[in-house]
């Protein structure tokens, strides 16, 4: 099989001018929700790709992969129910409701087939996704995706969030700068694999951005956070049913300690045509502290290109039952 | 102070270099929330100036950017 060569580049940016992008407003079930649609003139190379990102990510967090990847294929980034500009998701509602609510922007935007990536919180509505209407995804990318998660670490970041919304000491929900540091602190903290941040890149810098994301969280915004993490909580996120027809490729951080490398490597195995792999020097925000090279991986499994050889990466196992 | 800037937001920051002009907004130059981080650090780092991500991204353009950060290590307010 092809390999790539040791010295690779990563997808250049794109620049504003040339792509266009569109607010497209969705209804499920009486929610109301929105997605935002990239595309640029260059004909694409690939499927549209639907992005679900963590319980913390809005349909803006993406702007270094909008940049490198919008040139290649229309990108259409999600606030579902319970994010960002979109009506709040009842708490009973699972994973299963934001994957029927996924699958129906692809409906609405008349995009026949599509590549689904779930990173983190947005790994199982992925998988359910494509679980249930395989036809329509073309291929599946998975990033920190876990069959559960790990109780202790989700009750830790429910506690976080609950405290968060419960301390409003003022009018308009401002805490104290020491209030806010340590919510900020404490939050961040069960992002990242603080142990072996020595060996993560970009790691300094990646725990003071969250910090400053966290320290200024509202009261109804961690409400909501608090709220994905019950949901996580109350059921395993990826369900025991296997994946048979579609290709997915599963990746998560080599240092990761929110989804474990081994609980990312389950997850493929249950994946028939699936490619594991991990991203060298990362932990679970791999997208920030290597999104050179997240984009590039995406990238080249969109496009049907060898995953063998990258130099960011281990060597890629085939686990599920197509080997 | 333009090109000292343009230096930390390519080499550091992993920004491409030609949107970094100096009439580009911040947005349009690429200069994220990432970017933004890297630069309060390194400018804490290499010349012992302390400002804040808020400061940084108040600026309207790449070169009023430079100018904010000229004006800082001159030792005003």
């Amino acid at each position: 099989m092809a390999t790539v060569p040791s010295v690779w580049n990563p997808p250049e940016w794109n620049a504003p001018e040339e792509t266009r992008e569109e607010l497209v407003p969705l209804e499920w079930r009486g929610l109301r929700y929105t997605c935002r649609v990239i595309t640029s003139d260059r004909p694409p190379v690939t499927e549209p790709l639907l992005l679900l990102g963590g319980a913390l990510q809005d349909m803006y967090a993406w702007p270094r992969l909008e940049r490198r990847l919008s040139a290649h294929l229309p990108l259409v980034f999600v606030d579902l129910p319970g994010v960002g500009t979109a009506d709040d998701l009842p708490a009973e509602q699972g994973f299963d409701a934001l994957a029927e609510a996924a699958l129906l922007v692809a409906d609405r935007l008349g995009f026949d087939r599509i590549n689904l990536l779930g990173a983190s919180y947005g790994a199982p509505i992925a998988y359910r996704a494509a679980l249930s209407r395989p036809a329509r995804v073309a291929r599946l990318v998975l990033a920190g995706a876990t069959h559960r998660m790990n109780p202790r670490l989700v009750s830790d970041c429910e506690q976080v969030w609950s405290a968060r919304a419960a301390l409003a000491d003022d009018v308009d929900g401002t805490l104290s700068d020491s209030g806010s540091r340590e919510i900020a602190g404490r939050a961040a903290a069960t992002l990242l694999n603080t142990a072996l941040r020595d060996q993560v890149s970009q790691s300094a810098t990646v725990a003071r951005m969250l910090h400053r994301q966290f320290a200024r969280i509202t009261p109804a915004a961690a409400r909501r956070h608090a709220v994905c993490h019950r949901r996580l909580l109350a059921s395993d996120p990826l369900p025991s049913e296997t994946i048979d027809a579609v290709r997915a490729l599963v990746f998560t951080g080599e240092h990761d300690d929110v989804s474990t490398p081994d609980e990312n490597r389950a997850v493929a195995a249950a994946i028939a045509d699936s490619t594991f792999l991990l991203v060298r020097d990362a932990d679970h925000m791999v997208h920030l502290e290597r999104e050179a090279e997240y984009a590039d991986l995406i990238l080249r499994f969109l496009t049907d290109l060898p995953l063998d050889g990258l130099p960011y990466t281990t060597a890629p196992e085939r686990l599920g039952a197509l080997r | 102070m333009l090109e000292e800037l343009k230096g930390i937001l390519t080499a550091q920051a992993g920004l491409p270099p030609a949107p970094i002009t100096a009439d580009a907004t911040l947005a349009d130059a690429g200069i994220d929330s990432m970017a933004v981080t890297v630069l309060s650090m390194q400018l804490e780092d290499r010349m012992g100036l302390f400002l804040t991500e808020d400061e940084l991204s108040c600026a309207p353009t790449v070169n009023a950017l430079a100018d904010l950060i000229a004006s800082r290590a001159a030792g005003n307010p």
